[in-house]
């Protein structure tokens, strides 16, 4: 079995693709990118995050859970799910942040929704050969290439693309295709762009993953936090865009005459004060630092030790996005950057 | 089904778009559904029924924002003879736009706009739980359509509505949208008070690359002076970001923070509102 082909252009990839899956890819609007259903723009594989993570497809913002009928008894139906689906051009932190979800909704409670999605998605990943300023995957293990999980591996070559097979789905569409292998060649290239993108990633978390539980238990009231939380608008900018945070909420649309409804789920997030409000009003984050120290430790260490997976990708969405950008250490820095977070715990009291 | 909520919609100092806005919408058609829930007995724009006296409603709307001493009876007196009130629209929540002029003296406002000044008996402009309580309260300027659907349909089921209470920030990341306040430098556009204001406006402004201006007024318990430095590290001037917090509902407490951000650091451009001590 072939197990990497050389292509020219990705034409001829996507094409193939499209006849069995609806495709989403990330697209260029206004000088930023967001992934969406690929129709007749073109796909960009240049590094740069989307706006929002991938997740949306697999678990969408708003979705819906069921619709209900209530004329003449009750009648539930669910929406079908079963749309094939590729995840084109899909960067490795997503691939990783897509696994964290499968622990997290997978394991004791399965949600059906997630799961359905996720057979049905062919992913089509793309390794990183240049990176952006806010990328700090290489701390976590979690790029800029891929090693498994994934359906097909891009890599951008500049004289072409490799193509990599992962799965049986993945050489489904590969076989379809009329291009030649790659060579060795091709493949010390890719090892060669990939070690150079690592190398120029200049952000690194300060502290080992495997060192983190100790280091935030140990600075759980550190006075750092406060002077953070106070600069912080809790206005869930970085929870929302993290590809890691799977929290939602549900509520309900009906029809006025009470005859018909739908259930739905919309993403929420800890950094909303309503979020832990519970019954008789009482919430037991009510501060911004309460709310900000469990963002914090949930993404850097409590989402490994509760689901063996890291809440942090090193996708850099958070950095970019957060609307907050005190002066740390000499220079503007976005609050909600996990390393400048880490940094400032790493200060003496 | 429960019987149709009796229902007037009285108008105060506004400029009434909201109460159009009621009539314009487009929307689904569950929206004329919803509206099929409510009997209008006193809405002036649709119909030519007449207020009876002493009457009793189920669901009043009041729009519009407190000008005068008369304005404060009438309310109190809907008051009683109402057992659900909403606020509906902007002004009735912050003052809306006129609550701009309460930051310069009455005097002052009414020795520009009018002649004769000692004959106008106008007060400073006040949301109208100032003066009432007020049960649930529609924002924006105007309203959102579905914002009110969820309101009608939860009062008519007896259920609580879910009114959104994050910023905008929140639906404007659902929508895809490219942040304006950190990738647009310089311009008033990028002024953007989404971090800061509720939403349920599903983004009208954002989503065309317009700045938020907090027409919704405060979300739950937001960030101010992180919001008035973030300004003003955008180079924008005190005057600017005075304006901008006051432009729609500076005279809610956490806005008119913003706002008086703008009075301890410099002589002021208008003169402090004695009204409301600092």
């Amino acid at each position: 079995m072939v197990r990497a082909l050389k292509l020219d252009g990705l034409d001829i990839l996507i094409e193939s693709l499209k006849k069995d899956y609806l495709v989403y890819a990330p697209l260029s609007r206004n000088g930023d990118y967001f992934f969406s259903i690929l129709e007749e723009e073109k796909a960009y594989l240049g590094c740069a995050v989307t706006i929002m993570p991938p997740k949306r497809i697999l678990q969408p913002e708003v979705q819906t859970l069921f619709n209900y009928t209530a004329v003449d008894g009750y009648s539930i139906e669910t929406p079908p799910l079963d749309q094939k689906q590729a995840l084109f051009g899909i960067r490795p932190c997503d691939v990783h942040a897509m696994l964290g979800f499968d622990r997290v909704f997978g394991g004791r409670y399965e949600d059906p929704y997630w799961w359905e999605r996720r057979k049905n998605t062919l992913v089509v990943a793309a390794n990183c050969t240049t990176v952006a300023e806010e990328c700090f995957c290489s701390s976590w293990g979690t790029g800029p290439g891929l090693d498994a999980n994934y359906d097909l591996l891009l890599t951008d070559l500049e004289d072409g693309y490799l193509l990599e097979i992962g799965s049986p789905a993945g050489e489904e569409v590969a076989i379809q295709l009329d291009v030649p292998p790659a060579g060795e060649a091709d493949l010390s290239k890719k090892a060669r762009l990939l070690a150079r993108a690592t190398a120029s990633i200049k952000k690194v978390l300060g502290v080992k993953p495997t060192e983190l539980h100790d280091f935030l238990a140990e600075r759980f009231d550190h006075p750092a936090w406060q002077p953070q939380a106070d600069v912080c608008f809790s206005c869930g900018n970085c929870t929302i865009t993290c590809p890691t945070c799977y929290c939602y909420n549900i509520f309900e649309d009906y029809s006025p005459a009470l005859k018909a409804g739908e259930r739905r789920s919309e993403w929420d997030s800890c950094q909303l004060l309503e979020f832990a409000r519970i019954a008789h009003g009482f919430n037991f984050r009510r501060t911004r630092l309460d709310r900000f120290k469990h963002r914090s430790i949930h993404k850097l260490s409590w989402m490994d030790q509760q689901y063996q997976t890291p809440g942090c990708v090193g996708c850099g969405r958070c950095v970019r996005w957060c609307p907050s950008w005190p002066v740390r250490r000499g220079r503007p820095t976005s609050l909600a950057d996990p390393v400048e977070i880490i940094g400032d715990l790493m200060e003496a009291v | 089904m429960a019987d149709k909520l009796k229902t007037a919609l009285f108008k105060f100092t506004c400029c009434a778009g909201c109460q159009f806005q009621l009539l314009y919408f487009f929307s689904p058609e569950s929206f004329l559904e919803t509206l099929d829930l409510l009997d209008f007995v006193y809405f002036r724009m649709a119909t030519s029924k007449e207020l009876k006296e002493d009457d009793h409603y189920d669901l009043a709307f009041i729009e519009g924002a407190i000008s005068t001493t008369e304005d404060i009876e009438k309310v109190k007196k809907i008051r009683k003879q109402s057992d659900i009130v909403v606020g509906y629209g902007a002004c009735a929540a912050h003052g809306g736009v006129q609550s701009i002029g309460d930051w310069t003296p009455q005097r002052k406002l009414e020795e520009t706009v009018y002649p004769n000044p000692l004959q106008m008996k106008s007060i400073k402009v006040h949301p109208v739980d100032e003066f009432i309580r007020v049960d649930y309260q529609l924002r924006g300027c105007p309203i959102d359509e579905v914002e009110f659907m969820e309101l009608i349909r939860a009062l008519a089921a007896k259920k609580e509505p879910y009114l959104r209470e994050y910023p905008v920030c929140v639906e404007c990341k659902f929508a895809n949208n490219i942040c304006i306040l950190l990738m647009r430098q310089g311009v008033l556009e990028s002024m953007c008070l989404g971090p800061v204001t509720r939403a349920g406006c599903r983004v009208a402004c954002t989503r065309n690359m317009r700045a938020c201006f907090g027409c919704r007024g405060p979300m739950t318990n937001p960030n101010i002076p992180e919001m008035v430095r973030t300004f003003k590290g955008k180079g924008f001037t005190e005057h600017e970001i005075f304006t901008r917090f006051t432009e729609y509902a500076g005279l809610s407490p956490e806005f008119s923070e913003g706002a008086r951000a703008y009075y301890e650091r410099k002589a002021p451009y208008y003169e402090r509102p004695e009204w409301r001590a600092a």
